[in-house]
């Protein structure tokens, strides 16, 4: 599985997708910075702040997700490439196994990286101008690294979602678009709970769905290449 | 007798439209097998079944001895192949692309990539990359990946498409070259007949999803009849001297100025004298042979 994975991020250029992946860091960090600046707003909790870096994190990776789901996988079906792969003497669910984790790898370290960086950003904003209501403290972290885990769950699997969908048609169009569908499913979902974000039994949900959702997928659509 | 690969029944329809039916394909270990038909006769289809590519709704491919069933990876080593057009990650260089191929085919031999593309014809184009290339390039590309590794089977689709008549002869020399040194099969899809004719060993003509025969192109010679072929300035007079002069019946007249005589009675001293004689100016003369083109045309006219 890992050669299959090396041999995936041969045929694109990763560098491109990390730049991509710096300008939505800067791009979520500048967002921050604007929302806590915004006088008309009163002083919010670092909690808030967190949900804010959250959504921001739920357009952007989602959305990213869907892009490398297109360019790595529906690609190879429309360009035909994928006749290549399939005449090679590969287990072609492992195949696309291999290129579902390099996907879902990639984008789950950006969102650390990510939610690490705007974390750290908050904090000297905070220090900096004191910005936010209250004072940041281990339990404030707490709360943090276990929303930025349970999101990064969620997003990954909001994205395995545009392959399945992206995969029933065959199209870039209907990945990219149901990433947007998706988003603001999540939206829905976590604010009709108490704390506006996942909790255990959404996220547990979300995985069930997905594992179901890829099991369906590798068995009927993988091999339709007509 | 032993069959490298084999298809029986082969069947496949897509939406309720049978495009492949009950294609018995016989292949014969080092020979090379002319595919032909009409666009749209059901060639890519089948080929797609014998690599795997698209499972058959009944009837099986037997390759190098063994069934193809949905977990058939293993045999895919032994086979190079080209399907429907040349794909390749544009993004990278023909060279890396070919390094890949040989990554998935578990496929060592380096020194292999650069003889290749030699052996295609492809020189000068390291650090370009594909989406660079020409559709006559991406083809030689698409054929050195076929034949890198060396394999006891080559399957082939159209591999002639987009290329110059000079490719088209290195080409064809290609193929003969690797079916007698290195004893590769070859299993060659073309509409190209004249192509087909000059390297198979043996014809499969399919049309409508049908194979309609599967014949050895030695055997296709022995049916093979000389005929005159001649171009004159009055194609009136001409018929004229050639049934009462003569006493030809056997011969048709294809346009106002040339006609076929397949009465061997005659030689074509004989009927050029005569016609000059009569006063009619014979712009040429010849014996010439039924090609394969001529015989697909009379397959394809019986059904």
């Amino acid at each position: 599985m890992m050669h299959l994975m090396k041999l995936e991020l041969k045929k694109i250029h990763l560098l491109q997708y990390i730049f991509i992946s710096f300008i939505a860091i800067i791009f979520s960090m500048f967002f921050i910075c604007v929302a806590l600046n915004d006088v008309s707003n009163h002083a919010d909790t670092f909690e808030n702040t967190f949900r804010v870096v959250q959504m921001i994190f739920a357009f952007i990776y989602v959305i990213f997700f869907s892009v490398l789901v297109s360019a790595m996988v529906i690609s190879e079906y429309n360009n035909k490439t994928i006749l290549l792969m399939f005449t090679y003497p590969v287990d072609r669910k492992k195949m696309m196994l291999s290129k579902l984790m390099v996907i879902t790898i990639f984008m789950a370290v950006s969102m650390l990286i990510g939610y690490v960086c705007c974390s750290l950003f908050i904090i000297w904003t905070d220090y900096q101008f004191d910005w936010i209501y209250g004072d940041f403290s281990v339990g404030v972290l707490k709360n943090w690294i276990s929303a930025a885990l349970s999101s990064i769950i969620v997003f990954c699997c909001l994205g395995l979602w545009t392959f399945v969908a992206g995969m029933a048609k065959k199209s870039v169009a209907v990945t990219i678009v149901s990433s947007i569908i998706f988003i603001c499913l999540r939206q829905i979902v976590i604010t009709a709970g108490e704390r506006n974000q996942e909790n255990v039994w959404m996220v547990l949900g979300a995985v069930i769905i997905s594992l179901a959702a890829l099991q369906y997928t590798f068995t009927k659509k993988i091999m339709q290449i007509d | 007798m032993e069959y490298i690969m084999e298809t029986r029944n082969l069947v496949k329809s897509y939406k309720n439209k049978t495009v492949v039916d009950a294609v018995n394909i016989h292949v014969k270990k080092g020979e090379i097998y002319g595919f032909v038909g009409p666009n749209g006769a059901g060639k890519s289809t089948v080929m797609k079944m014998m690599l795997n590519l698209t499972n058959p709704d009944s009837g099986e491919v037997s390759i190098f001895g063994k069934k193809i069933g949905d977990k058939s990876y293993e045999c895919l080593k032994r086979i190079g192949s080209l399907i429907e057009t040349p794909c390749f990650y544009e993004k990278i260089t023909g060279r890396q692309n070919l390094e890949l191929h040989c990554e998935y085919m578990g496929f060592h031999n380096r020194e292999r990539i650069g003889e290749a593309m030699q052996l295609a014809g492809l020189n000068n184009i390291d650090g370009k990359s594909v989406s660079h290339y020409s559709m006559g390039m991406k083809q030689r590309l698409a054929i050195a990946r076929a034949i890198l590794t060396k394999p006891e089977l080559l399957v082939l689709d159209e591999p002639i498409n987009a290329l110059d008549p000079e490719g088209i002869r290195e080409m064809r020399t290609l193929f003969r070259h690797i079916n007698q040194e290195y004893g590769t099969t070859i299993f060659i899809s073309s509409h190209i007949l004249s192509e087909v004719e000059q390297i198979a060993d043996t014809v499969g003509i399919i049309q409508g999803g049908k194979l309609l025969k599967e014949i050895s192109m030695s055997d296709i010679r022995k049916c093979q009849t000389d005929y005159i072929e001649l171009e004159v300035d009055d194609m009136e007079r001409t018929g004229y001297v050639l049934e009462q002069e003569l006493g030809l019946s056997d011969f048709k007249v294809i346009t106002d100025k040339k006609a076929e005589i397949y009465d061997s009675d005659k030689s074509v001293k004989e009927i050029s004298a005569v016609l000059v004689q009569n006063g009619i100016g014979l712009i040429s003369i010849g014996v010439k042979q039924n090609s394969l083109e001529d015989y697909f045309f009379h397959i394809i006219g019986e059904v």
